[in-house]
């Protein structure tokens, strides 16, 4: 064996120890840079680790001091972690594969101060923009896609917007109301009808009077003593007659006229009572925009959240679909390719029961209860327990069980439990999420910078339990709640949100009630049922309270379109009858002008009849007819 | 450095001298190898552990090295195909990764990367061809070119120099010791 150099196997064995400390020695330091580099990358903005130390002998890693940058405010920090503590499994890092037995997480903090600002180093972003052009770079790409997507998808809280929506004067639109429209073309409209009357009266009356002007010539012109035969006397006869039917005619047409002009003025009067009908209407319009009736848990939402349980649950449904796939993973006989800067890697299916990444057990703690820069409700001390989360669960084949416990001092509620669980089997994943909160001291509940929803309790009881599960396209959402003895104490702010004002009257009402609201069925068709005595409480003590509201805002709204409609509706009445009265004076004396003419015509035609009688007497011998008459009737019947 | 020039003094002595031939020619094939491979701890740790256990001259190993260290770049899409034609459709092969990939160790050696398994399986199918076209190249250069520059009246000339009579001194005595 003269190829072998046996002679080399010390010095070989020596060279790799050497390079083994070496690697030990370096390995902290490239673990830490590794996490830094990787972490900053997914957070957008540094991520600091002060100390980082694995042991192999005692598979234990130790990580300190962990700082991870908001990236919109890059001198403040998004958390910070005091220490990690990781048991890891030895025999399984051979094996590539993370397993974490043990691991304690504690000391986190919210929303601390930094020092210096988390910029990421640019050599890291021009290598990340190099690698992403190689790479898949499905986590960078998932992280940014999610963090797009939540800025798209979900609305922004707008707490200017909150109020508006709440608003009687906003909910109910003067556009909407018939009435107040009709009401408001009145006074135009009545305007316009008075100088139709005005001008159609006169013009009618300027007829008239140039028609009788022109009978009353015609009338005079008859003379008798122009009368000179028989001819003449039957023929005046027949324009007399003529003249007295003219006459009819025009009384008959100006009564016409002015049944027309009258039956016109009382279709306005109609018109303006259509519109107290309309108005009637309309208030109960305003009733039902403004009244809450019959609990629409959408709108209830919309008003008291500005947000819509509906919108918010079509954006869970959307995620669940987008991301399930990548919760289900891969089938065990399939192999997943991912292309790397440097060739492609396949990773083929696991054969033993211990996935790629299993977190056997984590413990984490937070007490932010002294942290003055965390927002009100957030401050607290809290605790999270994690049992086998892991990249694939199938593999495992036990649940994932995820338990957030959560004590609020000063917060929204005094005590939270927050249980999910995750498990699979045959590809189909089973989500179960179930919660409960305990609440004593409701108070000072702030969203953001500003408080909108302060309720200071005085004692009081709440408990609720939320159950979700989902497995595959099948769900079933159940929430409980039981809030007993509230009692709550408010001080009287001026300059308060009205939104708020009306919130805490309603609250004031409320002392006991129970809620259940189930949600099942197919994932995008589901059914909801509700079934409550919150309805009942609503129905009984807040109803009263917002009834009386909405009465208020009712009568305001109702007070303010009968005003304005009520005065139109007055003026242009007013309006009316003294058009109505001017018509009728016009119109009586038009009547005894015609009846002036009538009697002149009458006299007239008298006066002729017997002038014409007359003349006709002295004109015809009588006596001598008299005698002609009888000598020829003797001599007719002479027998 | 002066490690290096040794090396390179060495490889050169070696390659006039009468013996070592395959030595010379192993040096330059598993330098092929480490140049072909992409950096992987433990892949350079056997290729190492091959280096120190049997004979194969140094330098040339370290030359062979640097030289296809270059090509293996222009060699990447290559490597890339057949590994990945290894790792995805032989599918008598298939149980056998699966089996390598649920082992301990070896999964770290990153074998189900293509470029990493192409160029180990090239670089193994290469080994020995190049060992015998090294060897036998080694030998043409001997039996030609050697023979002609040592006949040569420029080197008869420096080999009457006192420095190469120094410097044959020196290699006689270190050799003896």
């Amino acid at each position: 064996m003269k190829f072998i150099r046996w002679k080399a196997l010390i010095p070989f064995l020596l060279v790799a120890a050497l390079i083994y400390v070496f690697a030990v020695y370096y390995m902290d330091r490239w673990l830490r840079l590794t996490l830094m580099e990787q972490g900053s990358r997914i957070n957008g903005a540094f991520v600091e680790i002060d100390s980082l130390r694995l042991s192999f002998l005692q598979s234990r890693l130790v990580v300190q001091g962990i700082q991870a940058t908001d990236s919109e405010d890059l001198m403040r920090n998004r958390f910070e972690i005091n220490s990690v503590v990781a048991d890891l499994k030895f025999l399984s890092l051979l094996k590539k594969k993370v397993v974490i037995e043990n691991a304690t997480v504690g000391g986190v903090q919210w929303s601390t101060p930094r020092k210096k600002p988390g910029r990421i180093p640019k050599a890291w972003l021009s290598k990340w923009k190099k690698e992403e052009k190689e790479e898949d770079g499905f986590l960078a790409q998932t992280v940014e896609s999610l963090k797009s997507e939540i800025a798209s998808k979900l609305p922004d809280f707008d707490l200017e917007k909150l109020g508006k929506k709440f608003d009687p004067r906003n909910i109910v639109k003067l556009e909407e109301l018939e009435s107040y429209q009709l009401a408001s073309g009145l006074p135009k409209g009545m305007k316009d009808f008075a100088v139709h009357l005005k001008t159609d009266g006169q013009k009618l009356i300027q007829e008239k009077k140039a028609e009788l002007a022109n009978l009353r010539r015609q009338i005079e012109s008859l003379d008798p003593r122009k009368v000179q035969s028989l001819q003449d006397i039957l023929s005046s006869i027949q324009r007399v007659q003529k003249l007295k039917a003219e006459l009819e005619a025009q009384r008959n047409s100006v009564k016409t006229a002015q049944r027309k002009l009258f039956s016109d003025v009382k279709g306005k009067f109609q018109e303006i009572a259509s519109i107290r009908e309309k108005l009637k209407g309309d208030i109960e319009h305003i009733k039902s925009k403004i009244g809450f009736g019959k609990l629409n848990i959408d709108r209830f939402s919309h008003s008291i959240l500005g947000l819509s349980i509906i919108d918010r649950y079509k954006t869970l449904v959307y995620y669940y679909e987008k991301y399930r796939p990548i919760l289900v993973g891969k089938k065990e006989d399939q192999i997943v390719i991912r292309k790397r800067a440097k060739g492609r890697t396949v990773l083929f299916p696991i054969t033993d029961q211990t996935p790629k990444f299993l977190l056997s057990k984590l413990h984490l703690s937070s007490d932010t209860r002294e942290n003055k820069t965390v927002p009100g409700n957030v401050r607290g001390f809290f605790q999270a327990e994690a049992k086998d989360v892991t990249t694939d669960l199938e593999l495992l084949g036990r649940p994932t069980q995820i338990t957030l416990l959560a004590d609020f001092p000063n917060g929204v509620f005094s005590k939270a439990e927050l249980g999910l669980g995750l498990k699979k089997a045959n590809g189909i994943l089973d989500t179960n999420l179930n919660g409960k909160v305990s609440g004593y001291g409701l108070r000072d509940v702030t969203l953001g910078e500003q408080s909108i929803f302060p309720i200071p309790l005085k004692n009081g009881m709440a408990d609720w339990s939320l159950n979700v599960h989902v497995r595959d396209q099948k769900m079933k959402a159940q929430a409980q709640g039981d809030f007993s003895g509230l009692a709550y104490a408010f001080a009287k702010e001026k300059g308060v949100h009205p939104l708020v004002k009306i919130l805490r009257e309603i609250m004031q009402t409320i002392r006991a009630f129970d809620v259940e609201v189930i949600v099942q069925g197919e994932i995008k068709k589901p059914k909801l049922a509700i079934r409550s005595s919150f309805d009942q409480a609503l129905k009984n003590g807040v109803l009263s309270l917002v009834k009386d509201k909405v009465r208020k805002a009712q009568a305001k709204a109702e007070a303010f379109v009968r005003k304005e409609v009520e005065e139109r509706i007055a003026q242009a009445q007013k309006l009316l009858n003294q058009k109505k009265k001017e018509l009728e004076s016009l119109y009586q004396a038009q009547l005894n002008r015609v009846q002036q003419v009538e009697n002149l015509a009458k006299s007239k035609l008298e006066e002729l009849k017997r002038k014409q009688e007359a003349k006709l007497r002295e004109k015809i011998p009588t006596d001598k007819l008299k005698k002609d008459l009888k000598d020829g009737f003797k001599k007719t019947f002479k027998f | 450095m002066v490690y290096i020039l040794g090396q390179i003094f060495k490889f050169v002595s070696l390659l006039n001298s009468e013996k070592g031939a395959v030595s010379i020619s192993a040096g330059v094939a598993l330098g092929m190898v480490f140049g072909f491979i992409p950096s992987n701890f433990l892949i350079i740790g056997f290729l190492f552990f091959v280096f120190f256990i049997f004979r194969v001259n140094a330098a040339a190993m370290g030359l062979s090295w640097a030289f296809f260290k270059i090509f293996a770049f222009l060699l990447d899409p290559v490597f890339d195909q057949v590994g990945f034609w290894l790792l995805t459709s032989v599918s008598e092969l298939r149980p056998f990764w699966i089996h390598m990939y649920n082992m301990p160790i070896i999964p770290w050696s990153r074998f189900n990367n293509s470029i990493v398994l192409g160029s180990v399986v090239i670089g193994a199918a290469l080994f020995v061809p190049c060992l015998l076209i090294v060897k036998y190249l080694v030998k043409r250069y001997r039996e030609s070119v050697l023979k002609k520059i040592t006949s040569s009246k420029w080197f008869q000339a420096w080999r009457s120099t006192t420095v190469y009579k120094l410097y044959s001194k020196y290699t006689d005595i270190r050799e003896q010791f």
